[in-house]
Parts: C-alpha cells; structure tokens; sequence
C-alpha cells in the first residue's frame, strides 16, 4: 500500500467534487423561492387580493352593486371633518400611546438585560410573555373596573378624602384608550428591545459612564445607536395594531376616545358604505406607513450616525 | 503635597464575601503603579472602586485629596481602559477618542487637535475614519488607550489591557505604554495578574493577595526582598527553604538554622517579622544558586541530587532535590565543564547577601 494519493485520482476527486458543488449551488438558487411559495400564495390570495378589492372599491362609486363608474368622491368624503377629527384622533391615541410604550419599555428592557441579574431574567420575560396570553376583552374589562366611576381608582381616592366626586376624565376617554393600550401592547415593546439590548456588551455602557455621560447621552449616543434596528421592529409591530385598533375605542373610549377602525367598522357593517370605509381604510394604511416610514429614518440615521 | 489617588482602608464586601480587605495605598502624580495578583485577588474590583463603578463598604477613596467614593464615574477626573477595549461599535476611531472631549463642551477645532494629537501619540492617526471592527486587537488596543487619555485624567486606570493580545505584541505594547505614561506624565494604575509585565513597566507594584495587600515597594524591592512567602513565590522563580531563625541581634547578620543543622547567616530580612524561634522560609532566587561537584570547605552548602539538567540557551536550568526532598532550581550561565549530570550529588551555595528570609 502506498501512502501518497494517486495524482490522477485526486484530480477526478476534486472534478467531482466541483460537479456536486455546482449542482447544490444550482439548487440553492431556487430552494429559498421553493420554500416561500406556499406562504407567499397565501399572502396573494387571503391578503394582497382583498388589499386589492379594497382598492377598487375606494374608487367606485356604488361599490356593493359594483356598477362600476370611476370616482373621487369615496376619498372627498373620507376628509370630511367629521372623519378628519377621529382620524387626527387616532393618529394622536396612537402616537402618544406610541411614545408612551417606548418610553416604558426601553427602560425595563435595560433592567431586564443589564440589572435585574440572570435570576430573575428569565422570569421577568416570562411574565411579561403570559401578560400577553390574557383574552384582550377580559382585559379591557378589567381596565373598566380600574378605570370606571365607580372603580378602584374613584373608590380609594374617593375614601382617602382626595377627591370629592368621581373623576369623569378616567373612562370613555382619550385618556382610558391609550392607557389601555399602552398596557396591552407593552410585552411587543419590551421583547424586541431587550433582544435588541442583549446584544450590547455591558462595558459599553460603563465605557461611555467613565467618559463623562450621564443616563441621557449614555442613552442618546450608546444606547440607541445600538438599539435601532430593536427600535424599528417595535414600531412596526406595536405602531399598526394600535392605529389600527377598535376594541379599546369600542369599550372605553366612548366618544371622544373614537378611533378609525371603529368608525370604518361602522362603515362596512354598519352603514353599508363600503366605498367610504375602503378609502378610509387607505387613509389609515398611509398614516402607519407614514409613522413606520419615519421611524426607519430615525433609526437608519442613528445607527449610521457617528457624529455629534 | 497631596497624591494624585490615596486609598485608606478600604473594604469591599458582596454579600458574604469580602472581595477587598481594608486596603491602604498611595499613587503620586506621575507614577506608573501595578496592582499584581492572581484572580480573584481583589485587584479589579479595587481598580473599579477607583473608577467610580463599585462604592468601598468602607474606607476613604481621595481622588487628588478630596473624597471620593461616592463621585459618579461621570464626574470623576479618572478614566478607565476595559480589558475588552469596550469601544462603541458604531462609532469611528476619531468619535470614540472625541467621546469624552465632546462631554467636556469643547469648541471643535480644540476637539480636533486634541483628539488627533492622542491619535498620533498612539500612532492610530491614519486610522480616525475605520469603525472598530475594520482594526485588529493591538490597534482596537490602541485606540482604547487614545480614548482614555485624550480626556487628561488625573488618573488613568488600565484593567489588564493587553491580555487578548498575543506574547509578542504584548512585549511591544509593554514597552510603549511605559513609554506613553512617561510622555504624558499621567499617574497609571495598572491591573494584571502577569508579574512579568507589572516588573517591566511599574515605577511601583502592589502585590495582593485574597484581597489584602501582601507588599507595595519598586520591583527590585518585592523581587529581592519579598515581604511573605506569597509575595516571594508569586513573583519570578523562588526557592524557599524552611529554616529556623536562631539569632536576630541588631547590627549583626541573622543566623538561621536549616532542619539539617546546617547553619547560616542572612543579611536580609524584614526585622520587624522575624524573630528567634519563628518558623521562616529562606527565599533563594535560582540564579543566585551557586553549584559545586565538592562541598566547599568555606561555606555553608546545602547537599543535593541533580534530578534534571535542561539547556535553556544563555543558561542551564539544574532540577535538584534535597535528602529530605525539597526541590530547588537553579540557573547557571552556560559553562563548561558543566557540574554533574542527572543523578550525581552536588553541594549548592548562595552569595549571603543575596539570602533573604521571611516568616512563614
């Protein structure tokens, strides 16, 4: 037996080996498209179609009947001031829901990651996991026991002396839908910037504390920086639902916490005018796109940003 | 004259555990200063007492005489050099350096030669526009250094900056950053547990020990007169030989006595431990071990089997054992004839006043 390979052998190895190499090149071309076609199918039929109805609907002008004559008119009526006044409420519920969020989540998800220790990690994003499971109505529901005029807040404030009637501000207010909002939305804020947070090495933050930065601009040009990709997938994940949603308005908004969603459910269910709901439903779709837009600017400029 | 750091027993304690044990030291301006130890000697968390990130259980910090142990980092005129760098990823080498000046609102163009001057002192200045993950570990180094630095602190803390670095670079890096601190003139203290590097830098080291310090002196002080047994076998190669110490008059040398009866005398001590009686250790460094085929007839002389013989190029390394099987190492410059080979006997002596002995 000899040791050394045979040249030629090594030759037809190595041609061999290129041909299986080629050919798994060949078939990891396709494969990611092989894999996304069943979801990318159902994306076509059950959302990008209806997307699309709704679309021509807007356009139309007797859309249940669907007769078919081009219009305007659908999005004319769509900015009346009736519906301009909910939708500048909407966007209004939402951002400052928004920035509550943000404000809430981006400081315990540094807790969570960086001082709460491995102990109690775990359990901490657990808990804020299970917060979540609770069905949203029983939620809500249990908001309007906090929140109600005859609710716990009103009741101890109430036999403390503090106050001399119920505070009507609590409940079917702005007030009440964004709090409620806010606590429902937290655990999709929380999560994605403490992943986000993870990935920071702790020195770094010492680092920037021995520099000479206080909390703001350790927050400002460390933090954040480093943050920004976690930052954007918070907005684009908690930002639509809360534009976009009507069971808070529904039942602790009453009339001044009325949001678009609500109204353009009325729209198709109720009132029938599907034309009207679709063009406010593209309203609403610009406004997210709007918000998710500028957030990936914010977030693109900071983490590229290296100057002052 | 005040000095640039003082620590005056100061304790650190998490929980049960003690992790420094009211330690004293004193840094003057300019002073290149080692705290050397083992792992878990203390020493990190007495550098992160200094820097502000951990407060002292008790005990006074003075940062340049002023009280300082509840200063917030922010605020305080030291800076720190991570042992993992920690600079800010997304930032350049010219904003991480420009971090602290722009904390200290300066207008730019003054933040621009400063930041560029530390750069070229660190010789990073071709490299102000890289992000940190372009540089290797030696420039990352650097850098970390420059960021510290630019900010003139009273105080530069370094927390074993070089240990991910490979032998040879340390070396050079050893060498410059003595070099750096004599140029800025800049007190450093300065964290490792590697002895070699704390003897080629330091001004002065500290030796610690489960968070006590064991010795402060220069690096010939703790290398040729140690204070303890730890000190003696932590820094360089020590043979250590028990003794009994049988005489301790003033003016004269001590005298010793070896289990064998042998007797000696020995200039060197810290007169104020030893005392007649007490179980002591004789501290022999192995390149001050003289080897003889004979006994000598002039001089004590310790008999030992050679075990090894090893060439070390410039100098033989001796394995010996005594009879009642202590090992000794010595060194001898190459030499021939050599003075025996594995298996023969062979009679050690020392110059005396090289003998130094500590209580045990």
């Amino acid at each position: 037996m000899t040791a050394a390979p045979d040249p030629r052998q090594e030759d037809q190895q190595l041609a061999l080996e290129a041909t299986y190499a080629g050919k798994r090149r060949g078939a990891s071309r396709w494969a990611p498209w092989v894999y996304l076609s069943g979801p990318v199918a159902i994306l076509l039929v059950f959302f990008a179609g209806p997307l699309g109805i709704l679309a021509i609907y807007s356009f139309q002008e007797r859309s249940r009947t669907g007769d078919g004559s081009w219009t305007f008119d659908n999005y004319v009526a769509a900015l009346q001031p009736r519906y301009l006044e909910t939708a500048a409420n909407t966007v209004i519920i939402a951002l400052v829901a928004m920035i509550l969020l943000l404000a809430i989540a981006y400081p315990l998800a540094y807790l969570i990651a960086f001082r709460v220790g491995a102990r109690w990690e775990i359990p901490l994003l657990l808990a804020l996991a299970l917060s979540d499971e609770l069905n949203p109505l029983i939620r809500i529901y249990a908001w309007r026991t906090v929140l109600g005029r005859n609710g716990l807040i009103n009741t101890v404030l109430e036999a403390l002396g503090i106050i001399q009637a119920p505070l009507d501000w609590l409940i079917f207010t702005k007030f009440s839908v964004i709090v409620v909002l806010t606590a429902s939305w937290l655990p999709y804020a929380v999560i994605p910037l403490y992943a986000a947070m993870k990935t920071i090495d702790g020195r770094v933050l010492e680092a920037a504390r021995d520099l000479g930065a206080g909390w703001w601009v350790t927050f400002r040009k460390v933090v954040f920086p480093l943050t920004a990709a976690g930052f954007l997938a918070t907005i684009v994940i908690v930002f639509i639902p809360l534009i976009s949603d009507f069971a808070a308005p529904a039942l602790v908004g009453g009339k001044s916490g009325r949001m678009l969603a609500s109204v353009i459910e009325d729209l198709f269910l109720g009132r029938g005018q599907w034309g009207v709901g679709s063009a406010l439903t593209f309203v609403l779709l610009a406004a997210s796109g709007a918000v998710v837009w500028l957030s990936y600017k914010i977030a693109d400029m900071n983490s590229l940003d290296t100057s002052r | 004259m005040t000095h640039a750091l003082e620590l005056r027993q100061v304790t650190k304690r998490f929980g049960d555990v003690t992790a420094v044990d009211a330690i004293d030291l004193a840094v003057p301006h300019g002073e290149f200063f080692s705290l050397l130890g083992p792992s878990g000697c203390g020493k990190t968390t007495t550098l992160r007492m200094i820097a502000g990130f951990e407060e002292p259980t008790e005990g006074e910090l003075l940062l340049a005489g002023e009280h300082g142990n509840t200063i917030p980092p922010f605020r305080r005129n030291t800076n720190l050099v991570f042992q993992s760098y920690a600079l800010f990823p997304h930032m350049s080498v010219y904003d991480n350096v420009a971090f602290g000046p722009r904390r200290a609102r300066q207008p730019r163009e003054e933040e621009r030669r400063k930041v560029m001057s530390v750069l070229r002192t660190v010789r990073m200045d071709a490299y102000a526009d890289r992000l940190p993950r372009a540089l290797s570990g030696g420039q990352r180094q650097r850098v970390a250094l420059a960021r510290a630095l630019v900010n003139e602190p009273a105080v530069l803390l370094l927390d074993e900056p070089l240990g991910a670095l490979d032998l040879k670079l340390r070396k050079e890096m050893q060498i410059e950053l003595k070099h750096i601190q004599r140029e800025v003139g800049i007190s450093f203290v300065y964290v490792t547990h590697d002895q070699e590097e704390a003897m080629t830098m330091s001004d002065r080291i500290a030796v610690m020990n489960e968070g006590r310090i064991e010795q402060v002196g220069s690096p010939e002080e703790v290398y040729h007169r140690p204070a303890t047994r730890f000190v003696a076998e932590f820094i360089g190669a020590a043979n250590l030989l028990d003794v009994e110490v049988i005489d301790v008059e003033d003016g004269t040398p001590i005298r010793a006595r070896f289990p064998s009866g042998l007797e000696t005398s020995v200039a060197s001590a810290n007169r104020s431990d030893v005392r007649a009686g007490a179980p002591s250790v004789l501290v022999l460094r192995p390149e001050h071990l003289v080897l003889h085929p004979r006994p000598p007839a002039d001089e004590p002389a310790v008999e030992t089997t050679i075990v090894e013989t090893i060439f070390q190029g410039s100098v033989v390394r001796f394995e010996l054992t005594t009879p009642d099987g202590t090992r000794i190492t010595a060194l001898e410059t190459t030499r021939r004839p050599a003075p025996g080979r594995p298996g023969e006997t062979v009679w050690v002596t020392w110059a005396q006043e090289r003998a130094h002995v500590v209580v045990d």
